[in-house]
């Protein structure tokens, strides 16, 4: 097992070298190259930017460049200064970061239990009624798209029904209060989870459906196993890999979900922090979010990996 | 005189026909083959009238596509005339969809929006398809250094957040029309090149592929000629549902404002100015989403359905013309 993740890991070394090059390139894309932004700043002087751009080391080539960069980033998690706000990227995306993890959990854990709940329902249900309306249902829900989804849950829930808050984390003004909090998260979290639910349902059932077929589900129904056993013990084991493979390639819709729900509920997350990173053109927080959540994406990937290896002994001694 | 004979030899071929047809079909209903009837298969169109629920799709979606096109010489009104005045006025009928905060009839907004998102869409669709079709059959002929080379990009790509890159990229270089197809459509290749991959893999190890290889016809040729043909079934699947994903990611990045910059106006940008008026002018919300929606859910279903139609081993749709 060991070494299978040891395998695991260095399997990330070409997403690592890719995302970071991308990023590197595109900030020497940027016109006037990364100290563009203070060119424009009539404060700045010519002689300023040149000991600017030697202390940055930016007139050093571009290979060189590359790796100090790659090695401030990786080894002290130095994404260097924000544009506009002059405060250390990384300091600013650990404030946020507990509120998009926050939200992006609850989406996630309630994506997980209706979102396979349903697929192992319509994979029961196979070729009935339930299960076609269940599938174009899930076919719909993927057609919405998130931002209108949020809005239309916004006018719904708390512009029309007023049942629930628009914005924010907790209510201004108010003491600090968990109910109160969680009122503010349940919008959020159901906009982002739906479209998460639709397709892992619909993977779930294409993965338990074919399961299901198999002989060895007969063998366990022969030996007199009852359905919740052969359903638990050997269908839903057996289509665990499928799934988790679906599960954590959604993780990046997670990311850019949280983006857009974040803008429309204000909600104090990374995802809104990018947002107006890009209102305002502050390159350096957007290469750093790109970055913290790529590496955050990678990490789950790996741990996808791992839950492989436990459910399919198999996987471990490939290749 | 001539023509006397050729017209007999017809009368009798009618006349002979159908006895022939019918002694086939008593051989195929005596069941031969174990239960298993072989049915004629129908053509695509004929399938497709046979699904209520795909042919509706289909159906919709071309009057969308119709509208969209045509949206010039149907509009009623002026699509960029500021008309202060007949701000917010609710759905009516010489405003079907209502007006938006400038006065401007929606619905014509909402059809000059079309034109871009669907425009935008095709070609960003085309393009992924270009290069997946590309990438996929190279890796899967040559297979080797270049695969894992194709492949491992493919997968990188798919498991990270692209589209905050693609986001970056629009904020720095705030794209024109071309650009924007670029970006989407270099997010959206990784599926259609493992699907185009896998079929070429199975396809090159065919005898007509060893013989044109024996004939000394070049790699590329045979790719091309004998081998990525065989893809076409499943991309044309592909290109459907990457159709409706290009659709959702232009939406959203002009909804976000990376889009393309106004004048133009795209089913996104539409909504971009909408929170606000949630309360009092919830039209303005609903409509150009709405849009959104029912094309995205067309192009999946129509995808859905091509799946089924277009593979052989599918029998789900086979089993309905059997049935009527």
């Amino acid at each position: 097992m060991a070494v299978y993740v040891l395998k695991r890991v260095l399997g990330l070394v070409p997403l690592v070298v890719l995302v970071t090059a991308v990023c590197f390139a595109l900030m020497h894309a940027i016109p006037g190259g990364p100290e563009g932004v203070l060119a424009d700043n009539p404060k700045v002087k010519p002689d300023d930017l040149a000991r600017i751009r030697a202390n940055f080391g930016l007139d050093r080539p571009l290979v060189v460049q590359y790796g100090l960069w790659l090695k401030r980033v990786l080894l002290h998690a130095d994404f260097g200064y924000s544009y506009v706000t002059g405060e250390p990227v990384i300091r600013m995306i650990g404030r946020r970061l507990p509120a998009t993890l926050e939200l992006m959990g609850s989406a996630f854990l309630l994506s997980l239990l209706i979102g396979l709940s349903i697929g192992v329902v319509s994979a029961l249900k196979k070729h009935t009624t339930l299960d076609s309306v269940l599938t174009v249902g899930s076919i719909a829900v993927i057609s919405v798209p998130l931002f209108w989804l949020a809005l239309m849950s916004m006018m719904l829930f708390a512009v029309q029904w007023r049942l629930l808050p628009s914005a924010g984390m907790h209510t201004l003004g108010a003491p600090f209060s968990v109910l109160d909090h969680l009122r503010h998260l349940v919008l959020p979290t159901m906009v982002l989870s739906l479209t998460l639910v639709a397709s892992w349902s619909r993977y779930t059932r294409e993965a338990l459906g074919d399961v299901l077929t198999a002989d060895y589900i007969d063998v366990a129904r022969a030996k007199g196993l009852s359905n919740a056993a052969v359903l638990f013990r050997h269908g839903l084991r057996n289509a665990a890999t499928p799934v988790i493979t679906v599960v954590a390639m959604s993780v990046p819709i997670l990311f850019t979900g949280s983006v857009i729900v974040e803008m429309v509920f204000s909600w104090p997350g990374m995802g809104r922090l990018f947002y107006e990173g890009l209102l305002r053109h502050d390159y350096t927080r957007l290469m750093g979010i790109v970055l913290v959540s790529s590496l955050l994406v990678a990490v789950f990937n790996l741990l996808a990996d791992c839950l492989y290896g436990i459910f399919d002994p198999r996987v471990r001694y490939a290749r | 005189m001539g023509s006397l004979t050729p017209a007999l030899d017809t009368l009798d071929k009618k006349r002979a026909k159908p006895t022939r047809r019918r002694r086939s079909r008593q051989l195929r209903e005596r069941d031969l083959s174990g239960g298993i009837r072989p049915v004629r298969r129908k053509s695509l169109f004929g399938r497709l009238r046979e699904h209520p629920l795909s042919y509706g799709a289909a159906v919709l979606l071309s009057v969308v596509v119709f509208c969209s096109i045509s949206a010039p010489l149907l509009s009623p009104h002026a699509p960029d005339t500021i008309d202060v005045a007949k701000r917010h006025l609710p759905p009516s009928v010489s405003h079907p969809f209502g007006t938006d905060d400038m006065g401007r009839d929606l619905l014509v907004r909402v059809m000059q929006g079309g034109r871009i998102s669907i425009s935008v869409g095709v070609s960003a669709m085309v393009f992924a398809l270009l290069i997946g079709v590309m990438g996929g059959g190279i890796a899967g002929y040559f297979g080797g250094i270049l695969d894992s080379i194709v492949m491992r990009m493919a997968d990188v790509m798919m498991s990270i957040p692209v589209l905050l890159i693609i986001l970056l990229c629009s904020s720095i270089f705030s794209p024109g029309f071309l650009l924007l197809c670029l970006f989407i459509g270099s997010i959206q290749w990784m599926e259609v090149a493992r699907v185009v991959r896998s079929v070429v893999l199975s396809t090159r190890e065919n005898e007509y592929v060893d013989a044109a290889r024996a004939l000394g016809v070049p790699d590329l040729r045979i790719l091309f000629r004998h081998v990525l043909p065989h893809t076409s079934g499943p991309v044309l699947v592909a290109a459907t549902l990457g159709l409706a994903q290009a659709i959702m990611i232009e939406t959203t990045l002009s909804f976000l404002g990376f889009g393309l910059q106004p004048p133009a106006v795209s089913w996104g940008s539409l909504l971009r100015n909408a929170q606000g008026y949630l309360a009092t002018a919830p039209w303005v919300a609903i409509f150009p989403g709405l849009m959104i929606f029912l094309t995205v859910f067309c192009c999946y279903l129509l995808g859905d359905f091509l799946k089924s139609a277009l593979d052989p081993k599918d029998q789900s749709l086979r089993q309905n013309t059997a049935r009527s």
